[in-house]
């Protein structure tokens, strides 16, 4: 079908205005990362001025963003790890067990999903600075203060639950009368069925916990642990460093979730298809 | 190898009563067939068997043991499904060698015995396979395979052939049939197909809302059914049932809509006037264009014939009638017919209760005549 000439500009103006609107901040921003030429704070530039990498540089080892990765790096893999594990036996528990309660327990999980994560701040400060009982010392301050919170993520437990009640019951039933217990009936016909959703919910949780902003403030007060989100708003609270170096932190801060979403996209998009064709 | 009992079994749901009270006796190496309509509990009832569903109360016991209690791997049964569940992510091979390979049975034993039995079944070139690849019917022999290779004491079967076509269908009855003869291992088959209960069964129990109406040989069901369910329910094409009432002196049969009477068949003493429903088969029932006597009237309403067998389907003051033969009809529809019954062969039951009504034996002093 041909489509008259006004109606093909109007599109290519619309799409235009889209790409500018989509990739017009990102453009900029690594333009102003390999600008030599230092701007004033809120600028950014368009076009790159005398190109260098002088600022990635600058930015990974004098402002320490090394640190700062190696912090988020530490808490997302952890994080991420326990988090997938406990949602995916929660979810279990959910979807396939009977047990007293089970409907208010998955309302107490659902209503961690409702509260703004600034109310429990203070609560979340409150626990972490507590003395532990045999430890005899608080987590306040530690990798485990900024990763313990994320384990229990509410969106990926819904998430599996729903991907495991759509494992048909008889492949368990035929698993337990095949001799399976609890756990090689997880391991051995829940799991693989729902490969797909875990690499989803890998990914999902990964950008989760990279992102997490109030949890290391509240919990972390030491510039040593601090992760890279909080520390890329300090630097940019600080006058003395330009946007250009502050723009390269950010793209480095940026570049392992692209990776792992590179990495895991075609996991991630099979997995969608497969749930939706089940043969 | 082992017997199964149930001692006054039930099960209910949430308050919901899905098996009643049910008592059945399968002896070692029987085959026998659970049958019914729809929601009559069949599957929960194999599923009790199986150890998926807890008894509300009662007793089962498999192999003279006492298994109300266990859990179903230790109750030593394999279950072919009707949706088969294979694995859908493990090779045919895997599928087969799962129970196995969770019993810690050594390697070399492992692969003897997939190999044994792929073979029997026809599935060496498939071992390597996902479920996926197969066709409905390989995927069933898979089934079949992964619960031979347990050489269990029981096998339960829920529908296994319902997702096959007819053909495939006969094919694998005999093929079931075959297995067993040659292993004689004690098994529970669950149907609807009343076809494949007649022809399988060694002892067919008919389920009706969750309570047994009757246990009995196929021959049994058929020609002494004890209800008026269990008449209709066995038998293709379907009893032909009618309202009668018994004439003066016990002595005839009055089918008071068709105004005709039949001779009261052999060994009933009934009383006059009493109501009774009157069962026969269409294969016991002839049509003839000319009058006879003592034959109901009936219009031919349509010819139906698979080549081998031919049905007729006629109206008559008395309602639908089916009859059966072996040889073609050149009856046409509309055509007046009298149909008539073959002596012997009908069944009563009673109007209310809808029970049959057990005639006298035959006096002894005519047996002896056969002796
Ligand atoms: N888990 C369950 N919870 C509640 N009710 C159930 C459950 N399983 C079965 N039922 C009920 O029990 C009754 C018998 O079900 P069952 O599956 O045993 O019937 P069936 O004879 O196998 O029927 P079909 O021929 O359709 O397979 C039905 O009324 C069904 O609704
Ligand atoms: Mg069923």
């Amino acid at each position: 079908m041909k489509t008259s000439l006004p109606l093909r500009v109007a599109k290519f103006v619309v799409y235009a205005i889209i790409l500018l609107i989509f990739v017009g901040p990102f453009w900029s921003i690594v333009m102003t990362a390999i600008s030599g030429v230092s701007l004033k704070p809120g600028q950014l530039a368009l076009l790159p001025q005398s190109p260098t990498f002088d600022n990635f540089k600058v930015a990974f080892l004098d402002m320490r963003v090394w640190r700062y990765l190696l912090n988020s790096m530490v808490v997302v893999s952890f994080g991420t790890i326990a988090q997938v594990v406990v949602s995916a036996l929660a979810a279990y528990a959910l979807a396939r067990k009977k047990f007293r309660g089970a409907a208010i327990v998955s309302l107490l999980i659902l209503s961690t999903l409702m509260l703004p994560e600034e109310v429990i701040a203070i609560p979340l400060y409150l626990v972490t600075i507590k003395q532990l009982p045999v430890i005899d010392t608080s987590i306040y301050n530690t990798y485990f203060a900024m990763i313990l919170p994320v384990v229990g993520w509410a969106f990926s437990i819904f998430m599996l639950t729903e991907f495991m009640r759509a494992v048909p019951k008889e492949l368990e039933e035929a698993a337990r009368i095949d001799g399976a217990n609890d756990w090689q009936v997880f391991g051995h016909v829940i799991l693989p069925l729902i490969r797909p959703a875990l690499g989803t919910v890998l990914i999902f949780g990964f950008i989760m916990i990279w992102d997490q902003y109030l949890l290391p403030l509240v919990v972390i007060n030491d510039r040593d642990l601090e992760t890279l989100p909080v520390a890329l708003a300090s630097l940019r609270s600080d006058p003395s460093i330009t946007p250009n170096i502050i723009v390269a932190a950010t793209l480095i801060a940026m570049a392992p979730s692209v990776i792992v979403y590179l990495l895991l996209q075609k996991h991630f998009n099979r997995g969608l298809m497969a749930g939706a064709v089940k043969g | 190898m082992g017997a199964v009992k149930l001692q006054n079994v039930c099960k209910s749901f949430g308050g919901h009563d899905v098996i009643k009270d049910v008592s059945i006796d399968i002896n070692e190496g029987e085959f026998c067939v659970l049958i019914g309509p729809s929601g009559s509990g069949k599957s929960t009832l194999l599923r009790l068997i199986a150890g998926l569903e807890e008894a509300t109360s009662g007793r089962v016991e498999i192999a003279d043991r006492d298994v109300t209690d266990l859990p179903a791997k230790e109750r030593d049964i394999a279950m072919v499904f009707q949706s088969y569940a294979l694995y859908p992510q493990m090779s045919v091979r895997d599928n087969m060698s799962f129970a196995l390979r969770l019993a810690r049975r050594p390697k070399d034993e492992i692969a003897r015995k997939i190999d044994d039995v792929a073979q029997m079944l026809g599935l060496e070139a498939l071992l390597d396979r996902l479920p996926k690849e197969l066709s409905g019917g390989q995927r069933q022999r898979v089934a079949m395979g992964r619960a031979i290779v347990r050489n269990p004491a029981v096998f339960l079967f829920d529908e296994p052939l319902s997702n096959l076509d007819a053909k495939l269908r006969s094919q694998v009855r005999g093929d079931i049939r075959d297995l067993h003869r040659k292993w004689q291992t004690t098994s529970v088959y669950v149907t609807h197909d009343q076809v494949e209960a007649m022809t399988m069964g060694e002892k067919i129990v008919v389920l009706r809302d969750g309570q047994v109406e009757q246990v009995g040989t196929p021959l049994e069901l058929y020609d002494q059914p004890d209800c008026v369910f269990v008449a209709s329910f066995i038998g293709s094409p379907a009893i032909n049932m009618m309202q009668a009432r018994v004439g003066a002196g016990g002595k005839t049969l009055v089918l008071a809509e068709a105004e005709v009477a039949l001779p009261m068949p052999a060994g009933y003493d009934l009383r006059d006037d009493q109501d009774v429903l009157l069962g026969i088969r269409p294969e016991y029932l002839e049509a003839v264009t000319g009058h006879v006597d003592h034959a109901l009237p009936a219009t031919v309403h349509a010819v139906e014939s698979t080549g081998s067998d031919t049905t007729v389907i006629c109206n008559s003051p008395v309602g639908q009638v089916l009859i059966a033969s072996k040889s073609r009809s050149d009856l046409a529809p509309q055509q007046k017919v009298f149909l008539r019954f073959t002596e012997g062969k009908e069944i009563l039951f009673d109007k209310t209760t809808e029970r049959r009504i057990v005639p006298a034996p035959r006096p002894v002093s005519s047996l002896a005549d056969v002796r």
